[in-house]
């Protein structure tokens, strides 16, 4: 996991920026992530989060889905 | 070919909002059949397709699912009778909804169905909408791809259903195979060879997945699974990074093929959802929004189920009195005007309440706006133990904790889960509103503070201590039940769509129809069995009472009715039940409770409002109709050894955490049975929610004394 260290992750992208997902960190996370549809390459954004902030809403590929942060931190971004 | 049988059976399968269940109400309307699938709780619905005059299949609605590889209970059912050609669910054919707006990652399952060697009709839905905004799809080009027949439908028009019937007939008549998407690794191939003559499979594919899931798959036997997990030990097979691998080249073969088949200029649907989002999960706002709707639902399902409610009551009422006044004095008559007529009718006034309240959440869920608020609370919920979507259970539990337990089957983890039906029934249910008007006018004067009626206040105290309780409850729980499985939100929020109506009108239905039956027959069991105890005494006792109270009523010069009143309070004193009720007054008698209150906390267990029925009876008031004169027989009690009045402001507090918090309801009991799988969970409920009763009706007693 150490080469995705200092990667930034998909809890860390800013609003209204489109990102490419790179990589995953977590296997037991990222086998589930690429059901949903993300996928190494795939563009995402961050719509907003919610309202304690402990959930994410983004848009991949033109979907809407809510993640958790822990969810979301297992996602590389570039 | 035998004529109108329904030997073929046909899997609905599809992502969860793909529009799955809309179709499958559009090809069998109201000829659907909802029960179980063997062993889980999980909803199977059933329903009959004809589709020519000899020909009708066998219509099985699937639980949503995004893979073969399962995240929650629902979709293990899925992938349970997919993986196995022996299940008396395999189906023959599948039906495989795709929703247009979101048609990438649908392909996955596709392939993965048709790798099982099932011959696959491929329907697109929401046709009307999908054209209207704009996107294209050859669909010839896109079902020479993948070889499969693809239809565009819309349930909102219909107008080619006659397609999906023909598509249906003609999975049966060309049986020409699929060619296999995905080629298994020759290290997959290995284990699945190793295990072809042990294992029951159609294609290779079925077998890797028997052997993936060989630790929960309910039809493997035991040694087989040791087997398969030493054998994967041994060759080094991971579960986890074979599937990802599945998974990344599925993808990369399908995104080839269907390459520039389908085009979606981005435009307004995506617009409208997004503005509506802008508002709806806002920070500030979209909580707001939420807790405003909540308001108004709980004012719609109180006052505008009132009237209905009083005429069923009155219904109930006239329907006993009729039978008591034309039928001969016998047991039966009394078995049906005293037992079961009194309670069924416990069970149905609520339907009223149930129908709005599901009629509500019905709505929400089929616009789409149920999954933002899963996603607005689940941060929040988390830090109680529970899930996002515990919240749609809790604020179902304000009418009723037994479809509130039900909805609890859409959360994934069973630790949050079972939190979840664990504390849902703390929150204040309508069924003990009437007990908490009875008793609170022996609590609180009727003043004002401030701008506040004393008693109104009171109210809101107790149900707010319900809550207050269930929230504490369930991060005590958080700590004491040990995890089972992982915890995942990963929700899809769809685009909103315009309600259809019909959709709405099968799930009220559904869910009425379980709540009447599920809790209807305990009730009925109950009250006859409470009817029985209160009617009978042993031998002779009630006899005598009844003397005893003629006499009385002789000696006292009272009129004919209040004679027959002083008998009904006697005889129910000989009965068994009094009996009973005397028997546990040392076990209440700490919470300034006396053996009438006891035979009331009896008979109430069945439910809660049965407590003022049973008060009107052993203070012998004619009719249970009015409250208050319940009150007022109850205000005229006399504690005879200190010549105090029975219920002080301590004895009617104190009754009435004990309502706040008991399990009092038999009904609750039996769905948690059910949807638990196990008497442990209702037995701990049951004392645990005791407990806090006793506890705090005790503290309040002594202090109030």
């Amino acid at each position: 996991m150490n080469p995705n260290k200092n990667k930034m992750r998909g809890s860390d992208i800013s609003k209204g920026h489109n990102y490419k997902i790179k990589d995953f960190t977590n296997s037991n996370i990222a086998v589930k992530l690429l059901i949903l549809g993300f996928l190494p390459g795939s563009v995402i954004s961050l719509i907003r989060k919610s309202p304690f902030g402990g959930a994410y809403y983004f848009d991949v590929n033109g979907n809407r889905i809510a993640l958790r942060k822990n969810e979301a931190e297992a996602i590389v971004v570039d | 070919m035998a004529k109108k049988t329904s030997k073929y059976k046909i899997a609905l399968i599809g992502n969860p909002n793909s529009g799955k269940t809309s179709l499958f109400n559009s090809l069998t309307g109201m000829h659907q059949h909802v029960a179980n699938f063997p062993g889980v709780t999980v909803d199977k619905k059933t329903g009959i397709l004809k589709i020519d005059k000899d020909l009708s299949v066998t219509l099985i609605d699937f639980p949503g699912t995004y893979s073969l590889y399962p995240n929650s209970d629902d979709e293990k059912v899925v992938a349970e009778i997919l993986t196995n050609p022996k299940d008396k669910d395999y189906p023959d054919a599948v039906i495989y909804i795709i929703d247009p707006f979101d048609f990438k990652r649908q392909m996955l399952l596709l392939t993965q169905l048709q790798d099982l060697g099932l011959p696959v009709l491929v329907v697109l839905t929401m046709k009307d909408l999908a054209i209207k905004q704009g996107i294209k799809i050859n669909i010839k080009k896109l079902s020479e791809q993948i070889q499969s027949p693809v239809i565009f439908f819309s349930n909102k028009t219909k107008e080619n259903i006659h397609e999906i019937k023909s598509g249906i007939r003609n999975l049966f008549e060309n049986k020409s195979r699929v060619k296999t998407c995905y080629s298994l690794t020759s290290h997959e191939k290995d284990i699945v060879d190793n295990f072809r003559d042990k294992l029951n499979f159609n294609t290779d594919y079925q077998g890797l997945l028997q052997i993936h899931h060989s630790e929960w798959l309910k039809y493997i036997p035991k040694n087989l699974k040791e087997e398969i997990k030493d054998y994967k030990l041994k060759i080094g097979f991971n579960d986890i990074s074979l599937q990802i691998q599945e998974t990344l080249e599925r993808y990369r073969i399908f995104n080839k093929k269907i390459k520039g088949i389908i085009n979606f200029k981005r435009n307004s649907v995506k617009a409208i959802t997004d503005k509506i989002d802008d508002i709806v999960t806002h920070k500030l706002i979209g909580p707001i929004i939420f807790f405003v709707l909540m308001l108004f639902m709980f004012q719609a399902i109180f006052s505008w189920s009132e009237l209905p409610m009083e005429w069923l009551e009155d219904g109930f009422t006239t329907l006993s009195n009729y039978l008591k006044v034309n039928f001969p004095q016998n047991w039966l008559t009394g078995l049906l005007a005293d037992g079961i007529i009194p309670g069924l009718a416990g069970v149905l006034v609520f339907i009223p309440q149930i129908f709005l309240l599901f009629l509500i959440i019905g709505i929400m869920e089929e616009v789409g706006y149920m999954s933002r608020v899963i996603f607005m609370f689940d941060d929040l919920m988390r830090k109680f133990g529970m899930n996002g979507r515990s919240m749609i259970s809790l604020i179902s539990g304000g009418a009723c904790a037994v479809p509130a337990i039900m909805s609890t089957r859409t959360i994934n983890n069973w630790k949050e889960r079972l939190i979840t039906i664990m504390v849902t029934p703390l929150v204040s249910c309508s069924a003990r509103i009437p007990v908490y008007t009875l008793l609170v006018v022996f609590a609180v004067p009727d003043k004002d503070i401030g701008i506040f009626n004393a008693r109104g206040l009171a109210l809101m105290g107790l149900y707010s201590m319900g809550i207050f309780m269930a929230l504490i409850s369930s991060m005590v729980m958080k700590y004491i039940i040990k995890t089972k499985g992982p915890s995942y939100l990963m929700i899809s929020l769809p685009e909103y769509k315009r309600p259809i109506v019909k959709n709405i009108g099968l799930y009220v239905k559904e869910k009425v129809g379980a709540f009447v039956f599920g809790a209807g027959k305990i009730i009925l069991m109950v009250s006859i069995a409470l009817w029985f105890l209160a009617s009978y005494g042993p031998p002779g006792a009630m006899d005598k009472a009844e003397k005893q109270a003629i006499e009385t009523g002789a000696k006292r010069n009272l009129s004919e009715e209040q004679t027959l009143n002083l008998i009904a309070a006697e005889k129910i004193e000989h009965s068994y039940i009094g009996y009973l009720g005397k028997s546990i007054e040392p076990a209440i008698k700490p919470l300034g409770f006396d053996w009438k209150i006891g035979i009331a906390l009896i008979t109430s267990f069945a439910a809660r409002e049965i407590f003022v029925g049973t008060m009107a009876t052993i203070y012998s008031v004619g009719s249970t109709e009015d409250n208050l004169k319940v009150s007022e027989q109850m205000a005229k009690d006399v504690n005879l050894q200190t010549g105090e009045k029975t219920y002080n402001s301590a004895v009617a507090w104190s009754l009435l955490l004990f309502y706040v918090f008991a399990l009092q309801c038999m009904s609750t009991i039996a769905v948690v049975r059910k949807e638990t799988g196990s008497w442990k969970w209702p037995v701990m409920q049951f004392l645990y929610m005791g407990g806090l009763a006793y506890f705090f009706s005790f503290l309040i007693y002594n202090f109030l004394n």
